[in-house]
């Protein structure tokens, strides 16, 4: 099935995407921010719309929207009277809300609306394999070199603040890549299923290993395996890749803690 | 009056957060052997104190003042980290240092030695929620101690821990105390009275209960209000 050039890229895309989920995810999922990765997700669709409406690459609406989320929500959970699980909620609404909008007003949209929803892996170009190299790069490097104050602000912010790091600084650098990291993921899975692979490896890694590093590698490694499964599939059965991948990791976390038990 | 240096002195202090004020004509002077507990009401600004003395708050008025390169240790309440974090215990405490990229030998050999200190060197590599209340108090103590601080401040540190992890606590604290100043939040009164040098009672503004912190001062039990002047 390599043979294909498109084959090759969602190939490239998946080893890609699943070093970032293995990175962000973790970080996301060991700092309790999963919500907030929701509505990082979710409201990224507004900018998506919008490009679309006016003819831009959609990516671009979408990583000024996520990234303007992401530091929003730090800023609300720092300083603001609203609930921040509430003021994500609204960005998260907000956010599909106005996309939706504009994909109403873009003639001919049903279509490309299922690929933002689902994601479409198999439409991931050269020029998508760029962009999420240097995504994946940047995260695993500053995740592999700055392990130490990322642990340390992510277990305990306040005393990390204490010892004299700088943990707004940290924090919103890990908010502007998580939001990086996930627009792209959102090419290959879609909306609606990306949180999955940022989420549930990174679930299946935390039965083994009370380290951080090791889950960075371990759950890159299972979102690398449930994607490859999700290829296959939807390269010999025609099924949705990002759904595929989503059913893989539940099931395979469903078998490894009853297998545990 | 005393004339040693204090390491730490707020002086007149108003403080609080928003447009609510916690304390006022709040003042608190910590000598390098002072073993202080703060006691006194929840919601009387005991913890506000606490953030003042960090440097988490600045006050509305009043002035701090602090001795120069002055390292202070914290153990917060109990109730503040995430238990089921991917963290072991050494690595709870290696935070107590500012790390930019990796800890050195001497930080990783002094973590262990704090660990020996507190008898927990065994369970180094475990997670950090695998610990008994008790033993992971101790964690965090160590982490507190790692900058080699010359006051410790610690708040409610017995919260939730049964009597012999209680005492163990502060068994340790009286040795700690033989090189630091100290610096408690206590609900406890009784239980301080005879394990501080000085209580102070925290409500809406500071009152000296008792001082035998000094020898020089003949020791009598004083009630003291502190009054703005």
């Amino acid at each position: 099935m390599l043979q294909y050039e498109f084959m090759q890229n969602a190939l490239w895309g998946i080893v890609l995407i699943s070093i970032i989920a293995g990175f962000i995810g973790t970080v996301i999922v060991v700092r309790r921010k999963v919500f907030v990765a929701g509505g990082i997700t979710h409201a990224s669709f507004g900018g998506i719309g919008i490009a679309y409406y006016f003819g831009i690459n959609p990516l671009i609406g979408a990583f000024l929207f996520a990234v303007t989320t992401a530091l929003s929500i730090d800023i609300l959970e720092r300083k603001s009277k609203i609930r921040p699980d509430s003021a994500i909620a609204m960005l998260w609404s907000l956010g599909m809300a106005i996309g939706l909008i504009f994909m109403f007003l873009s003639p001919g949209y049903s279509a490309n609306l299922m690929g933002f929803m689902f994601g479409d892996i198999l439409s991931i170009s050269a020029g998508d394999l760029i962009l999420s190299g240097c995504i994946a790069g940047s995260i695993s490097l500053l995740a592999i070199f700055y392990y130490r104050p990322l642990l340390y602000v992510s277990f305990s912010p306040s005393f990390a603040k204490l010892s004299g790091l700088k943990v707004n600084l940290i924090e919103s650098i890990i908010s502007i890549l998580t939001a990086l990291g996930i627009v792209v993921a959102i090419k290959a899975v879609g909306i609606v299923l990306v949180l999955s692979l940022f989420t549930i490896p990174q679930a299946i890694a935390g039965m083994f290993t009370h380290n951080m590093k090791i889950m960075f590698y371990l759950s890159t490694g299972i979102a690398l395996l449930a994607g490859i499964a999700g290829l296959m599939a939807a390269y010999y059965i025609d099924l949705p890749a990002g759904a595929v991948i989503t059913a893989t990791l539940a099931l395979a976390m469903v078998c490894i803690k009853m297998l545990r038990k | 009056m005393d004339n040693r240096e204090p390491i730490l002195q707020m002086t007149d202090i108003t403080a609080g957060y928003e447009h609510k004020t916690v304390l006022s004509n709040a003042n608190i002077t910590v000598y390098p052997d002072s073993f202080i507990a703060l006691v006194g009401p929840n919601g009387g600004g005991k913890t506000t104190m606490i953030k003042l003395m960090l440097g988490q708050l600045t006050p509305n008025s009043g002035s701090i003042k602090t001795a120069d390169n002055i390292h202070i240790g914290y153990l917060p309440q109990i109730n503040d980290s995430d238990l089921e974090f991917p963290i072991s215990v050494l690595d709870v405490v290696l935070s107590g240092t500012k790390c930019r990229f990796r800890h050195s030998k001497e930080e990783i050999a002094y973590a262990h030695e704090l660990l020996k200190f507190v008898q927990l060197d065994e369970l180094a590599g475990r997670q950090i929620g695998q610990l008994s209340g008790g033993q992971r108090q101790r964690a965090f103590l160590c982490r507190a101690l790692m900058c080699k601080p010359q006051l410790l401040i610690l708040d409610e540190p017995s919260t939730y821990m049964d009597k012999d992890s209680t005492d163990n606590m502060y068994e340790l604290l009286s040795d700690l105390h033989k090189t630091m100043a100290i610096v408690l939040v206590s609900h406890d009164i009784d239980s301080m009275s005879h394990r501080a040098h000085t209580i102070i009672r925290v409500d809406r503004t500071t009152h000296l209960v008792s001082n035998h912190y000094s020898t020089v001062v003949p020791y009598t039990p004083i009630t003291k209000r502190y009054s703005s002047n």
